[in-house]
């Protein structure tokens, strides 16, 4: 490390440092305001303010001094321009791919036949965590339109009912797709080296290998998950109007026109993303032009509907009150 | 101390704003120019709140001149029982298209705010696989908070922006720290501060907890938060604006994802917000603005036309720097280049040598052609600007006029009206209103019978006003009724300000969890309008909070007024103090 970076480097590392300290130093002072002043009935008095804001506030001034002595410190000591080099993993596996011969011995033929091992593991994994992150999905549609679990008079409770249900799946979910990425990321610096092998084992007098699409399997997947999350969600809604009108008529109208454009929304991107892959683009010229004239027109469409059935002046009577929740009050 | 003046000289040079961050402020700017908001403590109240602007903007921050689309979509969920949320989905689907996430990039406050905020120097956090998964997050809360919440209280009856409640950050901000920190919304009928409670606590953690992850994250909120981000994001492979890769000349190099601080797997996939940033890395030029080709196609009939004319010849070429790895020597490093538009849009500049050299420089040698002594370098040749700059200078005046002209109309030519300050002590106002009751022909409506404040001397009068559009009005009318059982010799009005439903049916109309009111022991009235202007409301004191609550004592004076949600307990205190006052 240069003088410089040491310096910047230390500099950052003091400012990162106190400007969590300040963020925790306000984060506490407006709990123990409000915790303090609830039973009082009004926490939020402008002398209690000034009271417990006063140390976060000189806190927040040191922060303040420290950013412009940094900015000093940056035109004293600046840092060279750093060069991008480099590319992620599954880029630079494509571009070797793209370069591995057709052909060669023994050491070639074993590189090759670890990166397919090592392809059907990954396709594996993420096969795995696209399904569970459907069925996650599935679970917080069905918990989160469920009106029962939704009251008005234990609004808050069910507020953290649904924190605790949905963020619990969500969380899970996250989880999944970071170890999967974590895994897919060591099987693809293998694979690298692999392909790296086969490159240099390979027989250099043969053409390239072209790339293959071998989405087939995936694909059908995709399609059959989304095919599949689709009518379940349907099924949900129409189940109870079936078996008995657990919903009024308006709930029912409005589960449904959420719940097939939601179906809709996801088969319709695993379509258009297989259409995008498998068609020639000339044809996919096409389809841009025809989604955009269909987008804007229904989107035109709608708006000439909202102001006929009174949907903009709904807009304006809530723009021109002030949302109390929007900004706390209550 | 010459060379610090230098670095200093240098370090301004270096970063200056680019078009993207003038046009982010521009924009900022703009969608807040009702200034005097700011100064008056009100949010405004005109017209021009029938359009969304594109970006986060609280329509609660008393800059505003425009609606929030996330605001105003979850405000639609919440009465899509009574109304299909046509408008705000079609100006939502209107901007998708022609911007698409172009306006998280260049139009939207938020984002602004947390670019300038990542500029604090401080170890950052690159982002990765794990905030790639985490960038899914923001889908899940639009489901969840934009459309499902509201959908399920709206079903019965209350409207809930749960997004806008327990996250927005620029609700907290523009919103609830812009009004509360005037002090004119500390005491009084517009004391706003006593009504701060959990949920302003709340959200003012998490304000905090934002600004402190911008420090260390490029655009927490965009990433991983914004619904409506989320929304635009699914325009972006459609829209007319926002950047193209041409997928001849793309290498596959990578170093356009690379460079990118948004967790992209490919340009101007749902998480692009197409800053253009990626545009003067790719170093075969792969990348551009959709629609650019226009311009292209103007600079190059431009040429065309003077390639007819002979030109002189260049000796000298001042060329905009290659951007991916340009360097100039300088004495302290390399400069940034911060321009976002890619190379044929800069302004290429060289003097015709013939013209400018002086006359004791140059001599003709034998072929004829005009030679340069040595050593005095050859001037440049001056180049006619490009069609396409023209039009940006053109199209940044009229930018320019339009934002005096809005500052002016807002800010001097829009009156505020007048808020009634009604003290506690004075004598409140009379008025006459219609009431809501049965009918004649036994249907519940609103009827010619008035109820009169000035007939009510010698009993307590609760006046509420209300909306149905209103959450927490809703929330409370069932205390004012258990109030109004409690307390029989105090009269309990509930005065319906401006509706967007049917007012019986919604008093009468039960749901899963709220009961009908058709029986309640309060007076329902309705307020006289005057287009958007409630007569009552305004002259009882009110200005733009909603729900209010006044109690009049027996001699028709005020003896407590609050803008906001009452609790029960709150409600029954004043309503003591009242009779207690009367009777002593």
């Amino acid at each position: 490390m240069t003088k410089t970076q040491k310096i910047r480097f230390i500099y950052g590392i003091v400012l990162t440092v106190m400007t969590v300290i300040v963020g925790i130093a306000f984060i506490i002072a407006a709990s123990q305001l409000y915790y303090s002043g609830k039973d009082a009935g009004y926490p939020y008095e402008i002398s209690r303010i000034k009271e417990y804001i006063l140390v976060p506030f000189v806190f927040l001034l040191c922060w303040i001094a420290a950013i412009i002595g940094g900015a000093v410190i940056c035109i004293i000591f600046p840092l060279a321009e750093k060069k991008n080099v480099g590319s992620d993993s599954l880029t630079l596996l494509n571009r070797y791919k793209s370069r591995m011969p057709a052909s060669g011995g023994e050491e070639y033929a074993d590189a090759k036949a670890d990166m397919s091992k090592y392809e059907i593991i990954r396709s594996f994994i993420w096969g795995a965590a696209f399904t569970l992150f459907l069925a996650v999905a599935i679970v917080i549609f069905v918990y989160a339109f469920n009106i029962t679990h939704f009251h008005t008079d234990t609004l808050l409770d069910d507020i953290l009912n649904l924190v605790k249900n949905v963020l619990t799946w969500t969380a899970a979910a996250v989880a999944v797709g970071i170890a999967a990425a974590v895994v897919d990321e060591v099987l693809l610096k293998r694979e690298i080296a692999a392909a790296k092998t086969a490159i240099a084992k390979g027989d250099k007098s043969t053409p390239p290998l072209t790339k293959e699409v071998k989405k087939g399997i995936i694909t059908l997947a995709a399609v059959l998950a989304s095919v599949i999350t689709g009518v379940a969600l349907i099924a949900y809604i129409v189940a109870p109007f079936i078996v008995q009108t657990a919903y009024t008529v308006s709930q029912t109208v409005i589960y449904v026109i959420v719940f097939v454009v939601a179906a809709l929304t996801i088969i319709g991107f695993t379509v258009y993303n297989i259409i995008k892959r498998y068609i020639p683009d000339k044809v996919n010229g096409i389809l841009l032009i025809v989604s955009r004239a269909a987008v804007g027109a229904v989107a035109i469409t709608f708006i000439v509907l909202g102001v006929l059935n009174g949907g903009a002046n709904d807009v304006l009577t809530k723009a021109i009150a002030i949302c109390t929740e929007c900004i706390g009050l209550g | 101390m010459k060379n610090f003046f230098l670095s200093v000289k240098n370090w301004i040079v270096r970063h200056l704003p680019t078009k993207r961050r003038l046009i982010q402020v521009y924009v900022a700017l703009l969608y807040n120019v009702n200034f005097k908001g700011f100064a008056n403590g009100t949010i405004f109240q005109g017209n021009s709140k029938y359009a969304c602007v594109p970006g986060l903007n609280c329509y609660s921050c008393p800059g505003a001149i425009g609606a929030c689309p996330l605001g105003a979509l979850q405000n639609a969920f919440a009465q899509s029982g009574t109304r299909a949320p046509y408008y705000i989905l079609g100006i939502i689907g209107l901007f998708g298209l022609l911007f698409a996430r172009t306006i998280c990039g260049f139009l939207c406050p938020v984002g602004l705010c947390q670019e300038l905020i990542h500029k604090i120097p401080s170890v950052k956090i690159k982002k990765g696989r794990a905030t790639r998964a985490l960038s899914y997050l923001k889908y899940v809360l639009l489901v969840v908070l934009v459309v499902a919440l509201p959908v399920m209280y709206g079903l019965q009856g209350i409207a809930v922006p749960a997004f806008c409640k327990f996250i927005c950050p620029a609700g907290t901000f523009e919103g609830g720290i812009g009004l509360i920190s005037n002090p004119l919304n500390w005491s009084g009928s517009r004391d706003l501060l006593a009504q701060l409670g959990n949920i302003f606590t709340w959200k003012f953690c998490v304000l905090i907890t934002f600004i402190v992850l911008c420090v260390f994250l490029y655009r927490p909120f965009c990433r991983f938060i914004c619904p409506l981000g989320a929304i635009y994001g699914f325009f972006n492979k459609i829209s007319f604006i926002g950047v193209k890769v041409d997928k001849i000349k793309c290498i596959d190099c990578g170093l356009c994802v690379k460079h990118c601080q948004m967790d992209v797997k490919h340009v101007g996939d749902h998480e692009c917000i197409n800053c253009g940033r990626c545009i003067s890395v790719c170093p075969v030029k792969a990348i551009s603005w959709k629609g650019s080709g226009l311009f292209d196609k103007l600079d190059q009939k431009e040429e065309e036309k003077k390639e007819e004319k002979p030109a002189p010849t260049p000796v000298l070429k001042s060329v905009a720097p290659t951007p991916v790895l340009a360097t100039a020597a300088t004495q302290n490093g390399a400069p940034k280049i911060k321009s976002t538009i890619p190379p044929p849009y800069m302004p290429v500049t060289f003097m015709s040598a013939a013209a400018a050299e002086p006359e004791a420089n140059k001599s003709t040698n034998e072929d004829g052609d005009i030679e340069f002594r040595s050593g005095a370098p050859p001037p440049a040749e001056k180049k006619a600007r490009p069609k396409s700059f023209w039009i940006q200078v053109a199209a940044w005046c009229v930018a320019l006029v339009a934002f005096i002209g809005a500052v002016l109309y807002y800010n001097v030519f829009t009156t505020t009206e007048e808020i009634n300050d009604m003290q506690i002590g004075t004598e409140c106002p009379d008025f006459s209103l219609k009431t809501y009751g049965k009918g004649s022909t036994g249907s519940y409506k609103l009827l010619d019978d008035t109820f009169t404040l000035s007939e009510q001397r010698g009993s307590v009068v609760v006046i509420n006003f209300w909306a149905t559009w209103c959450g927490p009005c809703v929330e409370e009318i069932p205390h004012f009724n258990k109030a109004a059982t409690e307390f029989p010799d105090v009269k309990v009005v509930a005065i319906h300000g401006k509706s967007t439903e049917s007012v019986p049916q919604f008093i009468i109309r039960p749901t899963d969890t709220k009961e009908s009111w058709r029986d309640y022991n309060l007076i329902f009235l309705q307020d006289d309008l005057d287009g958007q202007t409630c007569l009552t409301f305004k002259a009882l004191g009110g200005n733009a909070t909603w729900p209010m609550t006044l109690i009049v004592d027996a001699e028709g004076k005020i003896s407590f007024t609050r803008q906001g949600k009452l609790s029960y307990e709150d409600l029954v205190k004043e309503i003591q103090k009242a009779q207690n006052a009367h009777t002593n």
